[in-house]
């Protein structure tokens, strides 16, 4: 009974329709891939436990998110709370990879977290299994030039993955849920008390379970 | 009941803040492990959960914090049940009869208050309960889909179904037959509650909010749909136990399908079965559609509500399933897998079956609904049979048939036939699969004139494009007349287009345009583009190796489509016949080789010379219609045919040709009527100024002077008509300046020829010779040293008469001598210098030392009196206007102002500079002996 504190991680993977959100996280959790697209309607999560430096263990609770708006009509109350944020691009798709700054300002605008500056971000190009003939056209300099761009700011680590032949998802999520955390801690830190209160909760139930409900 | 924003907002802030104070009191109660309180301040948040006061984003948003606050909940519920287990376990291992900790909670939230909170703490314990091991997971679900009965009010009623599914979804049992069914029961069972709620939402309120209810109804669309998410997942998830026979595709086919679209099609609800039916093309496999195609289309569509859009529905699934094909072929690419099934080769027929019982059923089918609906067939047959036409064909043949027989069709109704047309143009590489679309242009024709030019000039485009999906490619010939007439009758929209006649809008500048035939016509830059286009389309027509063939092939286009507008020959007659015209000299070179090598073929010169007759017809239609403003540019064609006719040895077709020149410079060019078009503002001092006639005498003295297989006597005859021309000029300088270059055709300078050719104008002479011999002995002697010295080897055969180019120059002298203007009279002077030293130069006895000495002396006499004349009229001018030019009275070198002093230093410059070259040359070359500089 080590460290048994288990701490929530909130992670939003957003994306245009098409680039493969659905299918990472099906990956990461369920460790499965279909060749069937289906569209994701509304907003719906994962919940996965994993060890993250060595012994402390987390639940990520990963949402998934519709890229065609169309999904989306109730609106992205889900993005509140998020620790971490994915933003995904398709390596097929150029636009998909012009939409990212659009993806993240709509994400900051939405949340509402309380360090828009310093808020957690990753960048994921997906679908590197598919034939470099159809990848767009020096995709690096690109990449480059997105993440370097001072306006932009888009300067976050960067993932390239195939949910298909699942490659570097491991990898990424582990990077995400190391900076959730941080994240989180952060939050906590500074006086989200909500999260205060919720990591006192636990230690307190797993210290003395003798006194539990008596009703 | 109608709140306004503002209220709402402040109602969701209290809600907002409120939810946050209880859940924080709830955590605390837990940390104290106290749980009823806890469960007191849970139920007190839940609360908040009955206004009727928010929006469907609103209520989504206080949703949330409370989906996460019971999360919390359910963490700290889990793991006291655990370890209460544990305990029990631990204690009494035997024992069975305690209830666990979480069925007795499950069964003590039942008496709640209000029934929203003690449905939510219900789930949320039951769900928990249902997490653990050994929990009777099928009575909880049923137990608590029937609770959830009990929530009639649409948006709470919807929410509280909703996060019954959101956290059920991981507890689904499916592992066993019997589990999958009940599963799919539950799921189905909710989504059929869901969407009665949602569709009953509609109907509450006042009439007036209808609008309102809409708009509420579609934000909370997702929540119904996310039933059809899960219930996909599961028959995703679920492999089918033990039985064999399981077939996913055939469960669904079977079970799912009827249920789910009888739901649909009953609810008789617009957004409903729009939105429903979107998502159940979206979120099921293509393998399931397959399957239940025909039931969708015929059974499914047909029997919605009469207003819905039938061809959005259709055009979703045409698109998932061209999307699939795409992925299944790249698959297949990748890893060479067998291709689809045949089931869906057949597509296209399935479907044009649903659209004939549709067009029966709804005969009233407005015509964008036909053209979607069409567009998205033609995308469909395109993508899975893209070598099947018929398909196409039947698309087209039906549109043409049935739909663009209306009296009064639309702009917008014409556009969408547009958009029908441009899809297969956009889609085939090469524009010749068009062709074997037979209705393609009857359809065609059926639009009006300005439709018809966007699908042609789409058409042209698609020709001339270069560029095939990022790939540079060669272009497509057209080399038989199916091809042409496929392409060419699209071109005749365009080629019948006729430019603007002059009138207001244009000259007011609200079109852009540009002004023809002397400002009497306007024309667009893009009617100029399109006539471009169709001389690049010209270009392609091209039979391979069979240059004969072309030339028919060209003179038929012209004849059966490019004069069907004889105001737009001039845009693309040039190009047809210089097209023609190279043909023509590729098969002469070829035939004069083989007469080199003793081959005749009488035929063949039969065909080039009847050839040129055709080709002279064209060009005298060109000049029928357009000699007025277009002389020019006539005339320099027939000149290019001459020179290739001369070159091909074709001497009487030659000299028609020049004489068909000399028609066109008596009609149009002799009266230099276009001021506008040359360089007519240039000073008389510039060589390269000159009107249109005299730029049109040099032309032709140009091409002449290159011509070689005239007999001696036709050539002189031309020579002379052309040097006529140029001396009877109207203006002095430009009769003095053609003369002295026509000059140059008395004298050749070079053989232009072929070694071991011989030259038809010289061999006649010298038969001339032998006949008349005196004089042309005389000729010899005196005018052609040079040739009578080659005259044995007869290496070099040149055309010379040295007397007549003494004439001419003597005729340009006197012309220059009669201008009126001393200036000009001197810079004429010193331009006939200069050719009087060429023909020295070439040998020309009659332009001796001693003729040169004398045109010198001439020169600077000239000189001398201007310089007088221009002291003393200098000094006068200086008294007359006295600020002007002081100081440059007496300094000649000064730069001087006035024009005529400039020209005048300009000449002796000139002059100057040509002395010194006269004593450069005695220098170095020799030449020039006896000229005194």
């Amino acid at each position: 009974m080590s460290s048994r504190k288990k701490t929530l991680l909130k992670v939003i993977i957003l994306g245009d329709s098409g680039v493969g959100k659905t299918s990472l996280m099906q990956q990461f959790v369920n460790n499965k891939f279909s060749h069937q697209y289906k569209a994701t309607i509304g907003a719906d999560f994962l919940t996965k436990e994993i060890i993250i430096d060595n012994n402390k263990p987390v639940t990520l609770q990963i949402w998934d998110t519709a890229g065609q708006e169309r999904f989306q009509s109730l609106g992205v109350a889900f993005y509140r709370g998020a620790d971490c944020c994915v933003l995904c691009f398709d390596v097929t798709n150029e636009k998909s990879l012009n939409n990212l700054t659009s993806w993240k300002d709509e994400f900051l605008v939405q949340s509402n977290v309380s360090n828009p500056q310093d808020f957690p971000f990753i960048i994921i190009g997906n679908k590197i299994d598919v034939d470099d003939s159809k990848k767009i056209p020096s995709l690096q300099k690109k990449l480059h030039n997105i993440t370097h761009n001072q306006l932009g700011g888009l300067n976050y680590p960067v993932f390239e993955t195939s949910a298909k032949d699942s490659i570097n998802v491991e990898a990424a999520f582990e990077v995400i849920a190391k900076m959730a955390l941080q994240q989180e801690e952060l939050n906590a830190a500074s006086g989200g008390d909500v999260n205060d209160d919720y990591n006192d909760a636990i230690n307190i139930h797993l210290d003395g379970e003798s006194s539990g409900c008596g009703c | 009941m109608a709140l306004s924003a503002s209220d709402q907002k402040a109602i969701l802030q209290s809600c907002i803040s409120s939810i946050n104070h209880e859940s924080n009191l709830m955590k605390q109660s837990l940390n104290d492990h106290k749980l009823l309180p806890a469960l007191k301040h849970c139920s007190n948040f839940l609360n908040e959960l009955r206004t009727n006061s928010l929006s469907p984003k609103q209520y989504y948003e206080i949703y949330m914090l409370i989906f996460d606050s019971l999360e919390i909940l359910s963490t700290y519920l889990l793991n006291s049940h655990n370890s209460k287990q544990n305990k029990l376990m631990k204690a009494k291992t035997s024992e069975e009869t305690q209830t666990p900790f979480l069925a007795d909670l499950y069964e003590i939230v039942q008496y709640s208050g209000n029934i929203i909170p003690r449905l939510y703490l219900m789930i949320v314990i039951g769900t928990t309960y249902m997490s653990t091991k050994g929990a009777p997971s099928k009575e909880l679900m049923k137990d608590m889909i029937e609770m959830c009965h009990g929530v009639q009010h649409p948006i709470r009623g919807l929410f509280l179904r909703y996060y019954l599914s959101q956290r059920i979804k991981n507890l689904l049992p499916f592992s066993t037959a019997a589990d999958f069914h009940d599963t799919v029961e539950f799921l189905i069972a909710n989504f059929i509650e869901m969407n009665k709620l949602w569709v009953r939402l509609q109907h509450q309120g006042h009439s007036s909010e209808r609008e309102l209810r809409y708009q509420e109804r579609k934000e909370l669309k997702i929540l119904v749909g996310s039933n059809l998410v899960r219930l996909s997942q599961i028959i995703d998830d679920y492999k089918g136990d033990e039985d064999e026979h399981y077939s996913s595709t055939q469960f669904y086919h079977d079970k799912v399908f009827p249920t789910i679209t009888e739901q649909i099609i009953q609810c008789r609800d617009h957004l409903a079965q729009s939105y429903l039916i979107d998502v159940l093309i979206q979120i099921f496999p293509d393998d399931f559609h397959f399957a239940t195609l025909d039931e969708l289309l015929n059974d499914v569509f047909l029997n919605l509500n009469a207003t819905m859009k039938k061809s959005e529905l259709v055009a979703t699934l045409i698109e998932r399933f061209i999307s699939y094909k795409n992925y299944v072929v790249d698959l297949s690419e990748d890893k060479g897998k067998a291709n689809t099934s045949n089931d869906v080769e057949k597509l296209f027929g399935r479907f044009w079956a649903f659209y004939l019982k549709l067009n029966k059923q709804e005969p009233e089918l407005p015509a964008e609904e036909h053209s979607m609906l069409l567009q998205s067939f033609i995308s469909l047959s395109l993508t899975f049979d893209p070598d099947n036409f018929e398909n196409l064909d039947v698309v087209y043949k039906y549109a043409t048939n049935e739909l663009t027989n209306q009296e009064n069709t639309s702009q917008e109704q014409e556009e969408m036939w547009v958009q029908l047309l441009s899809t297969p143009i956009r889609h085939f590489t090469s524009i010749k699969t068009l062709f074997k679309l037979e209705f393609f242009h009857e359809f065609y024709l059926k639009l009006n004139k300005e439709f018809q030019r966007k699908i042609s000039l789409a058409i042209v485009d698609k020709t001339l494009s270069v560029e095939n999906e990022g790939n540079i490619r060669e272009p497509e010939y057209l080399s038989n007349t199916p091809e042409i007439d496929g392409i060419f009758k699209y071109l005749l929209v365009l080629i019948k287009d006729k430019p603007v006649k002059v009138n207001t809008a244009t000259d007011l500048g609200v079109m852009k345009t540009i002004k023809i035939n002397n400002g009497e016509k306007q024309i667009t830059p893009e009617f100029i583009e399109t006539q471009e286009k169709i001389c690049k389309i010209i270009h392609l027509v091209e039979i391979p190796d069979d240059p004969l063939k072309t030339i028919s092939q060209l003179m038929y286009i012209r004849k059966k489509y490019l004069n069907k507008e004889v105001g737009n020959l001039i845009f693309t007659y040039p190009t047809l016949i210089s097209r023609i015209l190279f043909k023509l000299k590729l098969v002469g070179y070829v035939n004069l080789e083989q007469k080199k090598r003793g081959q005749n073929d009488d035929s063949l010169d039969l065909l080039i010379t009847s050839n040129f007759k055709n080709l002279s017809v064209i060009i005298d239609e060109l000049y029928q219609h357009h000699q007025e403003y277009s002389a020019d540019v006539i005339l320099n064609i027939y000149l290019n045919v001459a020179t290739v006719a001369d070159q091909l040895r074709q001497e009487s077709i030659c000299y028609e040709l020049f004489t068909q020149c000399f028609v066109v410079y008596e009609e149009n060019l002799i009266l230099n009527s276009h001021q506008y078009k040359y360089y007519t503002h240039m000073s008389p001092h510039d060589v390269l100024g000159g009107s249109l006639a005299y730029q049109s005498v040099v032309a032709i003295a140009n091409v002449l002077t290159k011509t070689r297989f005239f007999t001696k006597e036709n050539y002189e005859n031309l020579i002379t008509k052309v040097t006529l021309y140029g001396s009877k000029l109207l203006k002095k300088q430009d009769q003095c300046r053609s003369v002295y270059y026509c000059a140059h055709l008395w004298w050749w300078s070079e053989t232009l020829l072929p070694p071991g050719e011989k030259t038809a104008t010289i061999e006649s002479s010298s038969k001339d010779r032998k006949q008349e011999k005196e004089e042309t002995e005389d000729k010899q002697e005196h005018s052609d040293p040079e040739k009578a010295a080659h005259e044995d080897d007869e290496e070099v055969l040149l055309y010379r008469d040295g007397k007549r180019v003494l004439e001419c120059l003597q005729k340009s002298l006197r012309v220059a001598d009669s201008c009126m203007d001393p200036y000009l009279s001197l810079k004429l002077f010193i331009e006939i210098l200069g050719r009087c030293l060429i023909f020295n130069i070439y040998g020309n006895g009659y332009v001796d030392a001693r003729y040169i000495n004398g045109l010198i002396d001439l020169i600077k006499t000239n000189i001398e009196n201007l310089k007088d004349d221009e002291q003393e009229g200098g000094g006068e001018e200086e008294e007359e206007e006295e600020q002007e030019d002081k100081d440059t009275k007496e300094d000649d070198e000064e730069e001087e102002e006035e024009k005529e002093a400039v020209l005048f230093k300009q000449s002796q410059k000139v002059f100057e500079r040509t002395l010194n070259y006269i004593s450069e040359q005695q220098e170095t070359e020799g030449r020039f002996e006896g000229i005194i500089v």
